[in-house]
Formats: structure tokens, C-alpha cells, sequence
């Protein structure tokens, strides 16, 4: 009986010790650790600023505190080199200029540019979709693509399908951003433009992640801070816009450049065919990097 | 079963307070979160002081017939500067007077300072109390038999303001000018038209001591040159002031001055955190937070801050100076020899901004660089910054021991002025459409340019002349053009 009293007090005893320990280990952003980023006031707040604005909020998104960390890149060479096999072996004219080398085969005209950026037009119906695109649902149409990229060696890992763009000419533009771990990194990007159901050209843009540093990682600005922010960038619209989308990725400018690093931003879609970025960490719009006059 | 249970609960607790406490001792800390929360303190150099910020580019003094010349970087100049300076900021009389009957000629001159950016005078400022409030350009002493004169010459004003200084005024200056020892100092004298016809007369160009002269290569164009100057009207437009004797210049090595990138990037943003970094083609390193950059290559860094150019500009003259001190020691540091050479009221597009350069001395003269050091400001801040400064490595103990195979330094003669002018004509006459019968002369001096050779950075002596508005860079031995596009 004796020791039963003595091990309920010493579990009293430890449960006050871990307790106190755990506040100690969390704290000061103990709060943070159990609070929602966006509270339910914030985000009424938010919607009340951007209908003053005529802006409308019909996006949903995750109200939980959420971390995010710089991530350095370098221009991918990865599908340059599975292309450039595959033009070698067949036969090619190479060019070059200042800005880019020009590779010309029978069937198609491939563009590498120093930036990193990958040009490929098609020149023969090498690259015709089974339907016109207007007639297949997104699904079927992405399939289709990606089986006639594969064939050319232009499909990159880790991508994921964006969105669709339909032009007045009645061509098609489909846009692709590229992935790591499951977060977009929205610079990242593949698009195939599609016209009388063939491809007529595909431009990649790919980078290779570096390796990051945790210490680095940092609490991002609430989705309703980066709303704001972009309604006060843009201004009051005299028409009302729908705010469809905003998810959490990486973006910046490209750069010729050997290596950089992008910053988490929170991509927000505006009538369905609109893009801003807000910088996650300043709540700055992200536009052209200012880089000062070349020395 | 009940104590079974209490016993699994008391180990679980003693296993979870071991864990926590070895999280709390040696875990990570959690994620760093907000931005403000890592704001730190910059340890920075103290800005200088007003009258280290502004000093003289030129003090002559006068020794009968010719000029000694002192200026940044010569032994003895700061000292100078700081015995006038004292004694300029204890002279509070206020009989300045405007009429003209003070003196002019101009061998009676003992003493001229010429200042660029100008000496703020007059009231709430440091010199020159009693005088009404301005800035001086030049400011000389008369040195009369029975007495000595102060003549300012204001930058907004024509007009020269006299003072007759009193007797212990008088003695100190004189205390001042006879301490200083000019035996081994070179001559100089003013520029003058009368002069050059003179020289050019006396000591036609078939006397020319250079042998390496490009002016020589052709005896054709070698007689073209020296009728083309005396063709010429030449119209001087500054106070040049020309060597008599030889002068011997040092050629040496330097190397861009070692910046603390870490600490350099802290000045330059709050939070170095929000800081991404991007590695250029050319080695060069970007920095940006999206609203600001920075670009740090090998010899210099430039940083620019676009949002804050659409401020406004209210804060005077005497501010401005103390402001361009603030950001030079605050972005890189003050290094000695280093002069404020300009500070200007610009406007663009409606907004007024300062912009603040400095140049770099050696034994008195200037360094060209191929990128200025060059601040632009407004009452927002610093919105464009270039840094582009060099450390002339450290001479050897005995460099005439040395000679002529030291990697460090070597000592050469400096053509004659006479054949620098007439080379840089000749540049123009070559370059220009149309010349016109009279040159403007805006500039004749020595200086040092840094160039690189088989990839060693180099300060040679040059000639700098500046025709027309053109500027002209000359080897000051062999007399070949430097363009300035190899300038670093």
C-alpha cells in the first residue's frame, strides 16, 4: 500500500516535471505551436478588405501555421542531354550565336538558350494528338501529350499538370510546373503548345534543387497577410475578380545565372487566368529580381 | 494489476522527462519563425567627422616664384588641414566685406585652398562662424608686408569676400606657413596661356627628353602636333597647376580591399535572413530580398534599392555631408587616404537626391577606377551604391635596391606636361569631327589608373587631361592611351 502511495506521488511529481519541461522546450512559441495562422476574425477580416476592393474570395485554403525555406537551383541540363543524343545519333545542323545554340534536324528545330531555357518546334505530324484538343477532356488530352513527349525524350520527373490555357486562334497551351516533395516550385515549368491537334512546339524550363539548409526554415506570412497585400499592390478593381486559388509553392524570376535560390511564395489565382506571387516570408509582390545595372 | 499499471505510467514519465530534458540540453531548436524576431546588432565603423569629411582637394602654397601643391595622401596634408581648419573655426568676426579693395595679385598669395565638395561656412556651422551662412569654394590668404588678408570665394557667388585678420589671426597663420618644410617638394606652377606660348617656344618638342614618345613615331605628325598647339587657342578652364621639375611616380601592385561579406550584407539588410543569393555566370554573387540588391564581384560591389527613389530630398548641405559620411563608414568603412570628392543637389523626374563620390589617394594623387565610389540618397535612404576601392599593397622597405625587378614597385619618370598636352590634342584631333580652333582645357594632372596586367591588378601613373569635355588618359612615361573602358 505504502509503495502504491509513493509511485502515485511520483508520477504526480514527473508529470509536473514533464510538463514543465515541455513548456520550457516550446516556449515561446508554444502559443504558435496550437494556434491556427489564420483565426476566424482574421479571416473575416480579410474578406470584408477584399470586397471593399471589389475582390472576392472563393478559394479555400489551410488555416494551420506552415514553415518554408529557401531553395537553391541550378538550370537543369538533364533532358538537354537525352535530346541532344537522340538528334546526334539522327542526324543535326548545329548553329550557335551569343545567346543560344541552334540545333535543326528534319522534323525539328531545337533552341537550347544559355539561360538553360529548352525550345523544341515541330516540324512534321510526328507530334499529332489522336483528336483535336477541344474535343478530349483534360485527363485524355494530358495523357496524349505526355506519350508523345516521352517519345521525344521532352518529358522531365517530378511534374505535375497546371492548368489550360485556350486561345482566341483556337490553339491550346498547356502548362506543367515541376515538383519537390510535393510542393510546386512554380519557376520550374514545361509547356506544350497545341494547335489543329498537333503539337507545334514545347518549352522546358527545368531546375535542379540544391541542397538546403534547415536553419534556414521559417514560419511563412498567413495566406490572409499575402491576400491583402496583393489587393493593396493592385489596387480596387472596378470589376468584381474572383480569387479562385492559393497554394503554397516556390517562385521567382529567371536568371542567367549559375545558381540561385527561390523563396516560398503564395501563388494566387485571380479569374481563373491570372498569377501573382507574394513572397511567403516578405509579402512582397514577386516581379522582375532587382539586379543592379550590369558593372 | 492497478500497480502494474501505475508502474508501466511512472516509467513512461521517467522516459519522457530523460527525453525532454536531453531535447531542451542538446535538441534542435524549433523552426525560426518570424522575421522581426532576428534583427541584429551591426557592428560598424564610426561615421568621421565634419571636418574630416571635407577637406580640401588642393591646398597651395605659394614660395615666391612657383606653387607647392599639397593634397590627399601626401605626408603632412592632414595635419595641415587640421592646424587651418582650427583656426579657421575659432575666426568669428563678421567684417567680411564684398568691396574691392582687398588684394588680387597674385604673387601675393600665400596660401589657397580649393574645395570640392565646398566648405559649408557661417552661421550653425563649424568655420567660419561670423561670416553670413554658405559655401566656400576657394579660400586664400593674402600675405601683405604689414598685414594678412582671408579671400573667400563663395560657390554660389562671384563676388569675393575680403577680411583683414588681426594680429594674432596673422601670427598664427604665419606660424602655420613657416613651419612647413618645402626644400623637397616639387614645383608647380598656374597654368596660363602666357605660360604655354612661353614653354612652347622655349622648348620645342625636338628637345624631348621621353624616348619612348609616341608623338616621335612619325616625324610627320611630330611637327603637325607642335603647330597645331600653337595654332590652337587654348582656353584654360580650372586652376591647373603644371610640375616644373621632373617628377618620378611609382608603378605598384594592388589588390580590391578585403570587405567582410557577411558584415557588408547586415548593413545592407535588416533581416539577412530574407536574403536569397544567386551565383552568376562570371562568379559574381547577387544578393536579394526581392526589393533591394546586391552584387559583390572581385574589385567592387553595387547595390541598389529602386522603391526608394521615389522620395524627396529636404535635408541641406551641411546634413548631406554628415549623411554621406554615415553611409560610407556604415557600408565598408572609411579607409584612409579615401576623400569626399563630390556631393550634388540632383533632380529627376520632380525628386530631389544628394549623390556623394570619393575618390582614393596616393602621395596626393587621385585613382582612377574604372566604376566610381558613388552614394545617391534621399531623405528615404540609400537607393544606389557602387564601392570600388583599392589597397596599394605594401611597399618594399628598400625599393631602390629592388629596382628594376621588383614585383611590387617601380619607380618611373613622368613625361613633361608639355608633352601630355600635346598628345592628348593629338588624341582629339584623331577621335573628334570637328575639333574647332579653340580647345577648352578642363583638366591637366597626375593621377594613378588601375588597369590589370598578365592578371595582376596595377596603379600606374598617368596623365589625366580633360579637352573639350573629353577625357584622356595617358601613361604618364610612355605617353600611350589608356582607354577607359580597361580602367578597373
Amino acid at each position: 500500500m505504502k509503495l502504491g502511495r509513493a509511485k502515485l506521488i511520483l508520477i504526480i511529481a514527473f508529470a509536473g516535471l514533464n510538463i514543465f519541461l515541455g513548456y520550457q522546450l516550446f516556449w515561446p512559441d508554444f502559443g504558435r505551436l496550437t494556434e491556427a495562422a489564420v483565426t476566424s476574425e482574421a479571416l473575416r477580416e480579410t474578406e470584408q478588405k477584399l470586397a471593399e476592393n471589389n475582390y472576392v474570395l472563393e478559394a479555400s485554403f489551410d488555416r494551420a501555421t506552415r514553415t518554408s525555406d529557401f531553395v537553391p537551383v541550378s538550370p537543369s541540363r538533364e533532358i538537354r542531354h537525352e535530346l541532344l543524343y537522340d538528334l546526334i545519333r539522327t542526324g543535326v545542323q548545329i548553329e550557335e550565336s551569343d545567346r543560344a545554340i541552334y540545333y535543326r534536324a528534319d522534323d525539328r528545330l531545337v533552341i537550347i538558350h544559355t539561360s538553360g531555357l529548352l525550345q523544341v518546334f515541330f516540324e512534321n505530324n510526328r507530334s499529332s494528338l489522336e483528336e483535336n484538343p477541344v474535343d478530349l477532356d483534360e485527363n485524355d488530352l494530358t495523357e496524349q501529350v505526355a506519350a508523345i513527349l516521352e517519345e521525344h525524350h521532352l518529358l522531365p520527373e517530378h511534374k505535375r499538370f497546371d492548368y489550360l490555357e485556350h486561345k482566341e486562334d483556337g490553339s491550346v497551351i498547356l502548362y506543367y510546373h515541376q515538383l519537390l516533395e510535393d510542393k510546386p516550385i512554380y519557376s520550374g515549368q514545361l509547356k506544350v503548345f497545341i494547335d489543329a491537334a498537333q503539337i507545334r512546339a514545347v518549352e522546358i524550363y527545368w531546375l535542379v534543387p540544391g541542397e538546403r539548409i534547415p536553419t534556414r526554415e521559417m514560419e511563412v506570412i498567413p495566406p490572409t497577410e499575402a491576400l491583402k497585400n496583393l489587393v493593396a499592390e493592385l489596387g480596387p478593381s472596378p470589376e468584381e475578380r474572383s480569387i479562385q486559388k492559393i497554394d503554397l509553392g516556390y517562385y521567382s524570376g529567371e536568371y542567367d545565372a549559375e545558381k540561385w535560390e527561390i523563396p516560398p511564395v503564395w501563388r494566387i489565382v485571380l479569374d481563373n487566368n491570372q498569377y501573382y506571387y507574394i513572397n511567403a516570408f516578405t509579402g512582397n509582390l514577386e516581379k522582375e529580381a532587382v539586379i543592379p545595372e550590369q558593372m | 494489476m492497478m500497480e502494474q499499471l501505475k508502474t508501466v505510467l511512472l516509467l513512461c514519465l521517467i522516459g519522457l522527462s530523460l527525453f525532454l530534458t536531453y531535447q531542451l540540453w542538446y535538441g534542435q531548436k524549433p523552426a525560426e519563425l518570424v522575421a522581426e524576431d532576428v534583427y541584429e546588432q551591426v557592428e560598424i565603423e564610426t561615421p568621421r567627422s565634419l571636418e574630416e569629411t571635407v577637406v580640401p582637394y588642393r591646398i597651395v602654397l605659394n614660395g615666391g616664384n612657383t606653387n607647392y601643391l599639397y593634397s590627399k595622401g601626401n605626408p603632412g596634408f592632414d595635419e595641415l588641414w587640421q592646424e587651418l581648419s582650427d583656426l579657421l573655426k575659432n575666426i568669428e568676426n563678421n567684417f567680411f566685406s564684398e568691396d574691392q579693395n582687398g588684394p588680387e595679385e597674385e604673387g601675393l598669395r600665400c596660401l589657397a585652398c580649393y574645395f570640392d565638395p565646398a566648405l559649408p561656412a557661417g552661421d550653425e556651422n563649424l568655420w567660419l562662424p561670423g561670416l553670413s551662412t554658405g559655401s566656400i569654394e576657394i579660400l586664400s590668404l593674402y600675405c601683405l608686408q604689414d598685414s594678412y588678408w582671408l579671400v573667400i570665394k563663395k560657390a554660389d557667388q562671384e563676388e569675393k569676400q575680403y577680411l583683414l585678420l588681426d594680429e594674432a589671426k596673422a601670427a598664427q597663420f604665419s606660424a602655420i606657413l613657416e613651419n612647413l618644410d618645402l626644400e623637397n617638394e616639387t614645383a608647380y606652377s598656374l597654368l596660363t596661356v602666357d605660360l604655354i606660348n612661353e614653354i612652347m617656344q622655349d622648348d620645342p618638342v625636338e628637345d624631348d627628353p621621353i624616348e619612348n614618345d609616341p608623338v616621335e613615331d612619325d616625324p610627320t605628325e611630330e611637327n603637325t602636333n607642335e603647330g597645331n598647339l600653337l595654332e590652337k587657342e587654348i582656353d584654360i578652364r580650372a586652376s591647373i597647376y603644371v610640375p616644373l621639375g621632373e617628377v618620378f611616380m611609382e608603378k605598384f601592385n594592388v589588390e580590391p580591399e578585403n570587405l567582410e561579406k557577411e558584415l557588408l550584407l547586415k548593413t545592407f539588410f535588416v533581416d539577412y535572413n530574407l536574403v536569397r543569393e544567386i551565383e552568376e555566370r562570371d562568379g559574381s554573387l547577387l544578393y536579394t530580398d526581392g526589393e533591394k540588391g546586391l552584387r559583390l564581384s572581385n574589385n567592387r560591389f553595387e547595390y541598389s534599392y529602386p522603391r526608394l527613389e521615389e522620395g524627396q530630398t529636404t535635408v541641406n548641405y551641411s546634413e548631406a555631408l554628415r549623411k554621406s559620411s554615415s553611409l560610407i563608414s556604415f557600408h565598408g568603412g572609411w579607409p584612409e587616404n579615401l576623400r569626399l570628392a563630390d556631393l550634388s543637389l540632383n533632380s529627376r523626374a520632380g525628386l530631389w537626391f544628394y549623390v556623394a563620390e570619393w575618390t582614393l589617394y596616393k602621395n596626393g594623387y587621385p585613382f582612377l577606377t574604372g566604376q566610381p565610389t558613388r552614394a545617391s540618397f534621399n531623405d528615404q535612404g540609400l537607393f544606389h551604391f557602387t564601392r570600388s576601392l583599392y589597397n596599394p599593397e605594401a611597399p618594399v622597405e628598400n625599393f631602390e635596391e629592388e629596382l628594376p625587378v621588383s614585383p611590387h614597385k617601380i619607380t618611373v619618370e613622368v613625361a613633361a606636361w608639355t608633352d601630355a598636352l600635346l598628345q592628348a590634342i593629338s588624341n582629339i584631333e584623331d577621335t573628334a569631327t570637328d575639333v574647332g580652333s579653340r580647345l577648352r582645357l578642363g583638366a591637366l594632372e597626375l593621377a594613378y589608373a588601375v588597369t590589370t596586367s598578365e592578371g595582376q591588378l596595377r596603379g600606374i601613373p598617368v596623365w589625366f587631361v580633360i579637352i573639350n569635355g573629353e577625357e584622356i588618359i595617358l601613361e604618364a612615361d610612355t605617353l600611350e592611351t589608356i582607354n577607359k573602358e580597361d580602367l578597373l
